[in-house]
């Protein structure tokens, strides 16, 4: 008995570790599912299911900039786009550059880079993008920074619609290599909610906490309001990049407005209903309203076929949703609160 | 400690303090008096640089932080206790008193100014892990005190720490200013109850519309006639 004590004192003492061993197994555990997945289901779901992956990228690391810092970026659709024409740009084979784009700088013709450093760069050049805006927008009090994503959306658009030798404007890029799956969005999700929740549970977390709790008080306290600010947006764009990456490389095809404030107002609704401020949410209402869409998609189909075409029926039901949760649950179906995985020790 | 000059806060064309010049000596208790619209609290909010600053400087410690950045003069050993228990309500009592100390890298040092704050407020202790929007009015205040102790601060700026108060949680957060004060801590306070501001402090400024109107030790100003017509109703 007193082993048996002294086991689970042991085990208390090495909570990092053990969590780190429970953590592996959910990912084993998750990668299973993935396998039983990708063996079973036939494409069209497959797609779903990586689309799913996309949006948990999109939710969780919207969550660190409008939950946890209590900004409200609207950039998520401006910061796709850069992370995935420049994802696209750098993957794409040569010959096919060459072919396409006379018009590229010479250096950039010549090289394809894989996949992976090709969307670390999409989520760079987002995170750069993220830097240029917040910098001075982060300074001023309240919701500047809405307004300021909003306008670089609009930039973003205009940019890729006249750069017509990098961006081929209006005719988008095709033949995108069809390199991302299940497993690198299910990777990268899983990358990002660790990510975040390692911030969110630093001083730095904490700080972003404060200034949306109170700007003032946050302020008198010692924290730099400014570059806490600054480092929740910057992480979001980054990550917002490389999701713009992976949808590239999923649809193979991507022009000025396939990143819409459409996708936007989405991501939002996923974290909204999710409830801002948990990890968790985040991860439910990703998962929730990709799927809900997509089923009322069926019926939409369905209730053509039977004489009764009411297409965008998705979409109000989604907006009405999202208006219900505003209304008789503002703090969203978390209220941020997180679920905590069974087995997991708290640090 | 802390000494401001000729000092002129502007909001957009309104100024709230007009040619300010005062100084608080180490391990005084200063206070600032005077009605709604003094100034008071924009004297305060300059000296922590959250103020629109137009003209005059504040040396703290013989160096000029007149343009320093709000972080920057924490750093410097400033402490300000805003006006209006501005507490983190979704964060624990205990969280928000980390919080305090967000700057300090010594978590030694940490812990014991904790243990500290749990002692002068054994209240805040009984209620460490739940959500500070859920104390009672005096007890956001006691932690909002405890909150700016946390960075042990060599200024301690206090902000209407009595107001909307019941009388007996007045009387407890005041015999810890004292205390404090006894213990060395340099404070610069601000209230509205101008009797029992004076009751505790050293020296006082009375000010009316953005400027200094009266300034000596607390002792005198509580018999001078002008002050008792004013600002204690006697």
């Amino acid at each position: 008995m007193s082993r048996a004590m002294e086991s689970v004192r042991r085990v208390n003492i090495n909570g990092a570790a053990r969590n780190l061993l429970v953590g592996g197994a959910y990912i084993a555990l998750l990668a299973t599912l993935l396998w039983l997945a990708q063996s079973t289901l036939n494409n069209y779901y497959l797609r779903i299911l990586a689309v799913i992956g996309i949006n948990i990228i999109l939710t969780v690391s919207l969550n660190l900039t409008n939950g946890f810092a209590g900004d409200f970026s609207l950039g998520i659709a401006a910061f796709m786009s850069i992370g995935a024409y420049t994802a696209a740009l750098l993957s794409l084979p040569v010959a096919m550059k060459t072919a396409s784009f006379p018009g590229l700088p010479t250096w950039l013709q010549a090289t394809s880079i894989p996949f992976l450093p090709a969307t670390i760069a999409g989520g760079v050049m987002a995170a750069i993008a993220a830097v240029i805006v917040g910098l001075p927008v982060l300074r001023l009090r309240g919701h500047y920074l809405a307004v300021a994503t909003l306008g670089l959306m609009v930039i973003v658009r205009v940019v890729a619609n006249n750069w017509q030798d990098v961006t081929r404007g209006a005719r988008g890029i095709n033949g995108i290599p069809p390199l991302s799956n299940i497993w690198w969005t299910f990777g990268w999700a899983v990358l990002t909610i660790y990510v975040v929740w390692m911030v969110v549970h630093s001083p730095y977390g904490r700080a972003m906490i404060a200034i949306r709790e109170d700007w003032l008080a946050a302020q008198a306290r010692g924290v730099n309001v400014l570059r806490t600010r600054l480092l929740a947006f910057v992480l979001s764009a980054f990550f917002a990049g490389v999701a713009g990456s992976l949808y590239a490389h999923l649809i193979t095809a991507i022009t000025p407005s396939s990143f819409s404030f459409v996708i936007t107002f989405n991501i939002v609704v996923m974290l909204v209903v999710g409830g801002m401020g948990s990890i968790t949410g985040s991860v439910i209402g990703a998962v929730l309203l990709t799927l809900l869409p997509e089923s009322l998609r069926q019926v939409e189909t369905a209730l053509a076929a039977g004489g009764t075409p009411l297409y965008g029926l998705s979409q109000i039901i989604i907006a009405l949703l999202a208006a219900l949760v505003m209304i008789f649950r503002r703090q969203g179906l978390f209220g941020g609160r997180e679920i905590r995985l069974p087995g997991m020790v708290e640090r | 400690m802390v000494r401001v000059e000729d000092l002129t806060v502007a909001y957009g064309g309104i100024e709230a303090v007009r040619g300010v010049s005062l100084e608080v000596g180490e391990g005084e208790l200063v206070t600032l008096i005077g009605n709604n619209g003094a100034g008071k609290t924009s004297t305060l909010m300059a000296i922590s640089g959250m103020a629109p600053i137009r003209s005059g400087r504040i040396v703290i410690d013989g160096e000029e932080t007149t343009k320093l950045p709000p972080h920057a003069i924490v750093a410097r050993g400033v402490a300000h206790c805003p006006e209006g228990r501005l507490v983190f309500g979704r964060l624990t009592v205990q969280e928000n008193l980390r919080l305090g100390a967000y700057q300090r890298k010594d978590s030694a040092g940490v812990k014991q100014d904790l243990d500290r704050v749990y002692a002068l407020f054994p209240r805040l202790l009984e209620r460490r892990s739940q959500l500070a929007g859920t104390l009672s009015g005096g007890e956001q205040q006691m932690l909002a005190i405890g909150r700016a102790l946390m960075s042990r601060p060599r200024l301690l700026m206090l902000d209407e720490p009595s107001l909307g108060l019941a009388p007996l949680i007045v009387q407890r957060i005041f015999s810890v200013i004292q205390q404090l004060h006894e213990e060395g801590v340099t404070i610069l306070l601000v209230e509205q109850n101008a009797h029992l501001a004076l009751t505790v402090a050293d020296r006082a400024y009375v000010l009316e519309t953005g400027e200094v109107r009266l300034a000596g030790p607390a002792k005198q100003l509580i018999d001078n006639p002008e002050v008792r017509k004013a600002y204690l109703s006697q």
